[in-house]
């Protein structure tokens, strides 16, 4: 009966399915459906674990010319084995060297055991010997050609081109960009590059050539991330990302990476974007060595509204205030890991600039801050973002946590860390004071000692507004007996299995409920996904 | 504040009329019906208009559930989502998941109608009902509860499978 769907409907279920497993079983069913499924599940296979199974169906896609080359070459590819059923690479949407690379290794040695940790993508390629390494890098060489040809691959839009993210110093490099397999000799088709929209470069390795191709090719890339895991790049790769920048007619998100010493320079060259980049990457950044130029580059970006730092340093005070006037506009701010040096000031600079237009703030975990500089934070945020709607910060205590939520009353997601002596129950009596549109919040470090009855909790909930959904009480990690996660639905718990759990424990107080009843239900209330809960994501206001 | 109040009441008194397959007319809310993207540019091309809208590709009783559908949501912004991400199975609301409690065929009619009337939320609601049909099961019991015929030759199972089973993995 399914099958008086049409193809375009058929298709419309399918993409709805997003486990593999579950697609796997629908191409099995039927001619129809197969072919319907069949270019959903190989738009992004390279987006995984790498697999030598994948990688034996892409050989099959190869013409005879290539797989008698690659058998000329030593390669024990039996030419006996039929053509493959779908041209699975014209499918492709995304291409992962890494990934391809890695699974022609797996292709080569079946008995490598699966995972992609760093320090085993190391250790398999060092576990080969060249000529194991090179016959990998023929075959993978003659998939890129058929990946790189236009006329096939119509849809290729993302392209990762990494090397070795270990941070490991390599005893040996991957040679597929040594000379003799340099990316751009690749006899591919001309067009094959401009019609890329996603491009990250990740790896210690020197991406001149291949960016120095795609500035020649390509127009409109709308996301560029240029990772490199050295402390500096070479100056030619330096100013060849700059021309890459450039060229582009729309790029909207922008990430660079341990660029120091052209790290000045890039931002200048962001006025060439001015009026398209709506969202910024920089890490490991040193504003200290901004020039002029640099900071012009950055305010001139009138529509940026989302910036990510980590790693950086905020450089004097003159100048991060300078700075801070570039983010004026920004909806969405994320201090990452690794921020040590940048100032508190130059933090609360920022907060306070981007004042009512900030709806998204997260501030990492690990930038702790101490006495003065966290109220700072938290007064800054109380007096100037009133339109904030999501919020993760470490450490905050009773009087911070009431300052914020009275003054933020858009708030949708609430997350921080206690910060000891706080008072639970202080906190749950807050609850007709919290945003009407609140839909989770999550108190991190919560300790066993504190005895909090099932009544306080529901009468937090039912003041709590109605699209509350989630609730999480994550007890502190030293402790760790109970379960991380512990989610009391209003909606269930009068009805729901939660709710009747603490029907019967009336008379104990939540951690006794939490260490005799709550172990089992982990997996009933899988975290944020039970009620199709949408966090707010930096990605929404770009 | 009067005027526009009025000129509100107006709109919402507006009524446009659509006939089913069968030659059926339905009269509903201009609002109602402007769910349909379908109606809406028809309605938008053709003006004020007191004709009958045919609907030769949609039933009486499946038209009944559109308008169902779209009177209940009727107040609903109507988000695209277009972003693949977005695409899951997993938030269906009570009353939509209500809704959906009906017969195959009718299920298949309503997604079939959704397309036709360019309902973007209806056909992504009656596509994940039957997603969440589908998910978890063997070839076989997908065959089963759609009863659908395999027409794939042993050789071809065979290959498509090899083909594919790097799935298995994930």
């Amino acid at each position: 009966m399914l099958t008086r769907l049409n193809q375009d409907t058929l298709f419309q279920i399918f993409t709805k399915i997003q486990d593999e497993k579950s697609l796997f079983s629908c191409l099995l069913v039927c001619r129809e459906f197969c072919r319907c499924v069949v270019p959903i599940l190989w738009r992004t296979p390279l987006d995984g674990i790498p697999s030598a199974r994948l990688f034996q169906t892409y050989l099959s896609c190869l013409p005879k010319e290539s797989l008698h080359y690659l058998r000329n070459n030593g390669i024990s590819i039996d030419l006996s084995i039929p053509q493959a059923f779908f041209d699975y690479i014209s499918f492709a949407r995304y291409i992962d060297t890494l990934n391809l690379e890695i699974s022609a290794l797996k292709w080569c040695s079946p008995t490598v055991s699966d995972g992609i940790d760093a320090f085993r993508i190391w250790k398999l390629w060092n576990m080969h010997s060249d000529e194991q390494q090179q016959k990998a890098l023929l075959m993978v060489h003659e998939l890129y050609k058929c990946f790189l040809d236009f006329n096939r691959c119509k849809n290729l839009h993302s392209l990762k081109v990494e090397i070795g993210s270990t941070g490991i110093k390599r005893v040996q490099e991957p040679p597929l960009f040594k000379v003799n397999f340099d990316f751009p000799s690749v006899n591919y088709d001309d067009n094959a590059l401009t019609h890329l929209r996603r491009v990250i470069l990740r790896g210690n390795f020197d991406k001149t050539s291949v960016i120095q191709r795609l500035a020649m090719e390509s127009r409109d890339i709308e996301y560029l991330a240029l990772d490199s895991l050295e402390m500096d790049v070479p100056e030619r790769e330096a100013v060849e990302s700059i021309k890459l920048i450039q060229m582009q007619i729309n790029l909207i998100h922008l990430r660079i990476s341990h660029h120091h010493s052209s790290f000045t320079s890039i931002m200048g060259a962001l006025v060439s974007q001015k009026h398209s980049l709506a969202s910024l990457e920089l890490h490991w950044a040193n504003f200290g060595t901004f020039s002029d130029t640099a900071i012009e580059g950055l305010v001139e970006c009138v529509n940026l509204k989302a910036l990510t730092l980590k790693g950086c340093h905020s450089g004097d005070s003159q100048l991060s205030l300078k700075l801070s006037t570039a983010f004026s506009r920004l909806q969405s701010l994320h201090f990452a890991e690794s921020n040590t040096n940048l100032g508190t000031d130059f933090i609360a600079s920022c907060i306070a600039t981007a004042g009512k237009n900030l709806r998204y703030l997260k501030l990492d975990k690990s930038m702790n801050f101490q006495g003065t500089a966290r109220t700072t934070i938290a007064q800054k945020l109380s007096q100037f973002c009133p339109n904030l709607e999501f919020l993760e910060i470490a450490e905050l205590d009773n009087n911070d946590v009431a300052s914020i939520l009275c003054s933020c009353k858009k708030l949708v997601d609430f997350i921080f860390t206690r910060l000891d002596p706080f008072d639970d129950r202080a906190f749950l009596e807050l609850g007709p004071k919290l945003s009407p549109g609140l839909q989770y919040i999550k108190v991190d470090r919560v300790l066993r000692d504190q005895s909090l009855d099932y009544f306080l909790f529901t009468s937090f909930l039912n003041t709590v507004g109605p699209n509350f959904k989630c609730f999480d009480w994550v007890h502190d990690r030293q402790t760790k007996l109970y379960p991380r996660d512990i989610h009391l639905m209003p909606k269930s718990i009068n009805q729901g299995m939660v709710g009747e759990m603490f029907e019967k424990n009336k008379e104990k107080s939540i951690d006794e409920i939490v260490e005799s009843e709550f172990f089992g239900f982990l997996s009933l209330y899988p975290t944020n996904r039970s009620h199709g809960m949408n966090m707010i994501s930096p990605n929404d206001f770009t | 504040m009067a005027t526009g109040s009025t000129s509100t009441n107006i709109s919402e008194l507006k009524k446009i009329k659509l006939t089913s397959s069968e030659g059926t007319e339905f009269v509903v809310d201009k609002d109602v019906g402007e769910k349909s993207i379908l109606l809406k540019n028809m309605l938008e091309d053709v003006g004020e208009n007191d004709m009958a809208i045919p609907l030769p590709n949609v039933t009486g009783p499946i038209l009944t559930k559109v308008i169902e559908y779209c009177t209940h949501h009727r107040d609903d912004f109507f988000i695209s989502q277009d972003d693949d991400n977005k695409k899951t199975s997993d938030d269906i609301d009570e009353w939509d998941s209500e809704f959906c409690k009906v017969d195959q065929g009718t299920l298949f009619e309503l997604i079939l109608a959704a397309n036709y009337l360019d309902i973007k939320p209806l056909l992504d609601l009656t596509c994940k009902t039957v997603a969440n049909m589908i998910k978890g099961k063997s070839p076989e019991e997908i065959r089963k509860t759609f009863n659908i015929a395999n027409d794939f030759t042993p050789e071809e199972e065979i290959q498509v499978k090899r083909e594919n089973e790097w799935c298995e993995e994930r």
